[in-house]
């Protein structure tokens, strides 16, 4: 005889902890940079958003700190090699912005220099400069004479113009102060130059900027 | 210098009661004029130059007017735009990305050319090891008798002893017995 043993057999669903991995386009900017700070190097998928994010701010910087430069792209690769070896070490991801524009920065000043090495560059339209390196307070411009009724873009490549025409340590230090939104103190580290020269290259920057597009400024 | 700014400076008297100073060093005082309000629009200024930019600003038509351009300036220079990349960023990433893997591979490469180097010179000193052409070796010289080799060499001094017969300086004779005056 056979005897059959009832066995119920109990059913229950294993609940496993899942935890949902956001795609990396959906993360915002700070969690952006937080999962690029996982592990022991970037994630490339994590990395390549992030470089697709703040490519156009790189671009930026160097458009305006290097107009004449030729290779950007490459000085702009090699921000983001920089950015990829250093990103572990960055405390606040939610200063990552400023970080990356100091990146540039220095990596420009870097590239700046090795130029510099090779060849003295010297030419005969440069601005007039005073005993102490200075640019003059009250330059003549090449082109003084404001252009009236201007389109926006035709202002903005006067504008661009106007600031790859100064001379170089005054469109750096312009540039550090009004595209990168450094302060005084900042611009003064990264220049070497004291505080009271930063103040006074800023102040006559913008006296030539202004002077030149007087017209379109105030209109 | 714009005019209206140079001519307010000269007419108004923006720094207190005293004489307008800018008739007195027009040129240093026209630099710190427009320096102030270019460190005011930065905010880099003391409470007390806040206080003096702030009083033109309020008083002078003229001040405000540059205040106004300078923002303007400002905000045109954020707002500028930057000429469309000549190629597209998913390809930026691609070289990024290539540029450090050469980068990583470098030191391997460079490490497993020396091995490779190491293994052929191995090789090659292995195939010629049996004719000890390039492996060190110690000189062998026949062994002699060391009583013959002995008496040679001290019956025949290695330096000749001067002999004077007739002066007054003689050498003494040397401490050493030879074997020949031993015999």
């Amino acid at each position: 005889m056979s005897q059959s043993i009832p066995v119920s057999w109990s059913s229950a669903e294993v609940m496993i902890p899942q935890t949902q991995v956001q795609p990396v386009e959906k993360l915002s900017n700070y969690d952006l940079v937080l999962r690029c700070q996982t592990g022991h190097r970037p994630q490339r998928e994590a990395f390549a958003e992030l470089l697709r994010r703040y490519q156009p701010h790189v671009e930026k910087i160097l458009y305006h700190l290097a107009p004449d430069w030729q290779d950007r792209a490459d000085l702009a690769q090699e921000v983001w090699i920089r950015v990829y070896r250093n990103l572990k070490r960055l405390n606040e991801p939610v200063k990552f912005q400023g970080w990356l524009s100091r990146i540039a920065t220095n990596l420009f000043y870097d590239e700046l220099r090795k130029r510099k090495r090779v060849h003295q560059p010297l030419s005969l339209d440069a601005p007039r400069m005073l005993d102490d390196g200075e640019m003059d307070w009250e330059i003549a411009a090449d082109n003084p004479g404001p252009v009236e009724k201007l389109t926006t873009t035709e202002f903005y490549e006067q504008l661009h113009t106007a600031i790859a025409d100064l001379p170089e340590v005054f469109r750096i230090t312009i540039v550090l102060r009004e595209i990168e939104g450094m302060a005084y103190e900042e611009i003064a580290e990264i220049t070497g130059a004291s505080l009271g020269t930063v103040k006074s290259r800023i102040a006559r920057a913008r006296q030539r900027l202004q002077s030149q597009l007087q017209n379109y400024l105030d209109s | 210098m714009t005019p209206e700014f140079e001519s307010q400076k000269h007419k108004h008297n923006s720094f207190g009661d005293s004489p307008d100073p800018c008739q007195c060093a027009r040129d240093m005082e026209k630099r710190d004029c427009f320096e102030l309000l270019s460190a005011y629009l930065d905010g880099e200024v003391s409470a007390t130059e806040r206080k003096q930019v702030e009083d033109w600003l309020e008083t002078d038509p003229n001040i405000q007017c540059l205040y106004k351009r300078l923002l303007n300036l400002r905000q045109r220079l954020r707002s500028a735009p930057v000429p469309a990349s000549t190629q597209p960023v998913d390809v930026t990433v691609d070289q990024v990305f290539s540029r450090l893997e050469n980068r990583r591979r470098k030191p391997i490469l460079f490490v497993g050319g020396a091995a490779i180097a190491a293994a052929v010179i191995a090789a090659v000193s292995g195939i010629f090891g049996n004719q000890n052409a390039w492996s060190p070796q110690i000189a062998n010289s026949p062994v002699r008798s060391d009583s013959e080799a002995l008496t040679i060499a001290l019956s025949e001094p290695v330096i000749q002893i001067p002999q004077v017969s007739n002066g007054t300086y003689k050498y003494q004779k040397s401490p050493v017995a030879y074997p020949h005056t031993v015999k």
